[in-house]
């Protein structure tokens, strides 16, 4: 029994890859602890405050300015910025682009008139008590709702796609293991070279991303068209619409693709950060196919796609958290988009909120595949020695 | 002719291959011999390209060895290195398309070995339903379905019962008749004995032995084999070098000619019903070695 276990405990947590793992877990943890200071050495200005611009009128009555700043928020002349008016006991905010800071000005215009309330005085308790619990805050007004709509539903799709090929990063370090486990890579090697198997490997792994685009939006778009043809889908908009952050008016298809007006740059958009995505993919693929090849035991075949699948969850929070306009213009939201693999979610996502330049996207793109080579140069001596071990 | 000139591999601080020479003509089939983890497969992995050698080169016709001369190589690893989920039609096509074989060829050609190695029935047979026998023969189609002019195998011999071990000799002496190399490596000496016109010995990387079988058979001297349970004893008293092997007992003597001499006396002996002149045997060449 003793030996059963330690020989367990020893192939399960004492081989290279579950240690790899592990080394990535500390390394994200670490990250996450020390974010602020690490924000702070590399000029990220994650902690910019949110500039915000209050009317005079509303200016004069906050009575609670620590609290904006301890909240992130800082006071503008700036009319660009976020605006707050107030009129007949009503604020109206505009430009706010994500729920959260709308949670955190309601919460602090709720304060600031609480604060008010308390000093002052009034006749009848259950009016005093009545005005003190809430106050009408208009979100309505967003400059941009339509865009809004649009975007959302784009980050949507750009999403969806992302996990959906997550999946397939694993395909080509499984044929490889698979190769391994059944000793067929010395066979192999003698009709091919290490570079023909490594580029075939890496070519069907990209085919199989493409195709599985392909054919995903196909199915989709046939099965939506019979919907289309059914009702225009009209049950089904009315029942997501409980289910998703969406502010609709309409409840049909045709209304919807109206509501989107997809124009042909929208289009480009999308295929930019289509590009963007498939790039990040190729990247994971080449480091997971490299990295199966030093696999030499079943227990490490099944840790080394544990800390991919970490980076890249971090990297879709990491995207969501980013997703305002204001976040994706801070230090922080630039320098990720020129990061490769970052940029697979950070960069279409500036794309879909500001205008990018396209030098910005081609050094972004250039990054990347300097990235690729670095890690053909680099890594792909390792790929080699990985199955000439197994040869 | 593939010549392997001084090569040498280290595993870390283990020497793996020692300065291992070797010249293999057509129509050879070098035995190479020696105990588990001498290096028999690190020079067939050497020759193979799947391990790059410390120092020295590997020639084939007389230029240096590269993926495109190994092309004309066929191997054979000690391990099971078939896809088990594959038919053995699939798992040979495979390959061969590798090998860039038209299927029409391969059709012919997949349809002759399935037969010469008694496997006909099994074409489309999932290999993991093969037994291991079936599946290690093949395992040897694989590495003969592009017609190499080289044949490395290794272990070709293990977990074959005594019928497929003839067809695979049979095979193998068709291939080195039509003008094949071939290194061979086994631990079943008996069939190396019958199989063989070369032999390398390997002891721990090093080479203790190297040439021709039949300079080999000279240097042992030559064997006189008699039914145990005659009375031998009268005839042999003088003699040393005297084995027990199963029924027989097998006389050493230094050559043809003082074997000749024994053979006389033997024959007058009426209890020796069974009496044979034969070589030494490889594996009693190699206890002698040590």
């Amino acid at each position: 029994m003793k030996t059963l276990l330690q020989f367990s405990f020893k192939r399960r947590f004492l081989n290279k890859m579950t240690l790899f793992l592990q080394i990535i877990f500390i390394l994200v943890i670490s990250i996450m602890f020390y974010f602020d200071k690490i924000s702070e050495l590399l000029n990220l200005e994650f902690n910019r405050p949110i500039p915000i611009y209050i009317e005079p009128n509303l200016r004069k009555l906050i009575v609670n300015e620590a609290e904006w700043k301890n909240k992130g928020f800082e006071f503008t002349t700036n009319k660009e910025s976020i605006t707050i008016s107030y009129s007949k006991d009503v604020y109206t905010i505009t430009l706010v682009d994500d729920l959260m800071t709308q949670s955190k000005i309601y919460d602090l215009l709720l304060d600031n008139h609480q604060k008010r309330k308390e000093s002052s005085s009034n006749s009848s308790v259950y009016r005093w008590l009545e005005d003190y619990r809430s106050i009408d805050v208009d979100f309505l007004e967003y400059k941009y709702e339509d865009n809004q709509f649009k975007h959302q539903i784009i980050i949507l799709f750009l999403t969806s796609i992302y996990f959906m090929l997550l999946n397939f990063i694993a395909v080509n370090s499984n044929e490889i293991i698979m190769e391994k486990t059944s000793h067929m890579i010395p066979i192999i090697l003698t009709h091919v070279k290490i570079k023909t198997h490594f580029i075939s490997k890496l070519i069907i792994g990209f085919a199989s991303v493409l195709f599985q685009i392909i054919s995903s939006i196909g199915i989709v778009g046939l099965i939506g068209y019979s919907r289309y043809q059914l009702d225009k889908g009209e049950g089904l908009i009315r029942l997501l619409v409980k289910f998703l952050p969406f502010k609709l008016d309409s409840f049909n298809l045709d209304d919807i693709l109206k509501l989107l007006d997809l124009s042909m740059n929208d289009l480009v958009q999308v295929s930019i950060g289509l590009v963007f995505i498939l790039i990040g993919i190729f990247i994971i693929q080449i480091l997971i196919l490299i990295l199966s090849s030093k696999v030499k035991t079943m227990e490490e075949a099944a840790s080394i796609q544990g800390p991919f699948y970490l980076v890249l969850l971090i990297i879709y929070y990491l995207a969501l958290s980013l997703n305002t306009t204001q976040s994706l213009s801070s230090n922080l939201g630039l320098t990720l988009s020129y990061i490769p693999i970052f940029s697979m979610l950070i960069m279409p996502m500036r794309l879909l909120t500001q205008h990018v330049m396209p030098i910005e996207i081609m050094i972004s793109i250039l990054f990347s595949f300097a990235l690729i080579s670095l890690i053909f140069i680099i890594m792909y001596p390792i790929y080699c020695e990985g199955l000439r071990e197994e040869g | 002719m593939l010549e392997i000139q001084n090569i040498s591999k280290n595993y870390g601080k283990k020497k793996a291959l020692q300065s291992c020479h070797l010249i293999a003509n057509k129509h050879d089939i070098i035995g190479i011999l020696g105990q588990n983890g001498c290096g028999k497969s690190t020079l067939f992995k050497s020759v193979m390209g799947l391990i790059e050698v410390d120092s020295g080169t590997i020639l084939y016709n007389h230029k240096q060895c590269d993926f495109n001369q190994r092309k004309k190589f066929g191997y054979m690893p000690e391990q099971r290195s078939l896809f088990l989920d594959l038919t053995l039609y699939d798992q040979l096509k495979f390959l061969a398309q590798l090998k860039g074989i038209l299927d029409d060829r391969f059709d012919r050609l997949v349809d002759l070995y399935i037969e010469r190695f008694d496997l006909k029935d099994k074409k489309y047979t999932v290999l993991n339903k093969l037994s291991k026998g079936q599946q290690q023969k093949v395992q040897l189609i694989a590495s003969l379905i592009h017609n190499p002019d080289v044949l490395i195998l290794d272990e070709p011999l293990n977990g074959l019962d005594f019928y497929s071990v003839q067809l695979v000799m049979n095979e193998l002496r068709i291939q080195a008749s039509l003008g094949k190399i071939i290194l061979i490596s086994s631990h079943q000496m008996d069939f190396m004995d019958e199989l063989c016109t070369h032999l390398l010995v390997l002891d721990n990387g090093h080479t203790i032995k190297n040439g021709k079988l039949s300079g080999l058979y000279q240097e042992y001297g030559v064997c006189v084999s008699v039914n145990a349970d005659s009375l031998w004893h009268n005839i042999s008293k003088l003699h040393k070098n005297i084995l027990e092997k199963g029924s027989m007992i097998e006389f050493h003597y230094a050559n043809l000619l003082e074997a000749k001499k024994a053979l006389g006396n033997f024959c007058k002996e009426p209890t020796i019903t069974t009496l044979k002149l034969h070589n030494v045997s490889i594996g009693d060449m190699l206890k002698e070695g040590e």
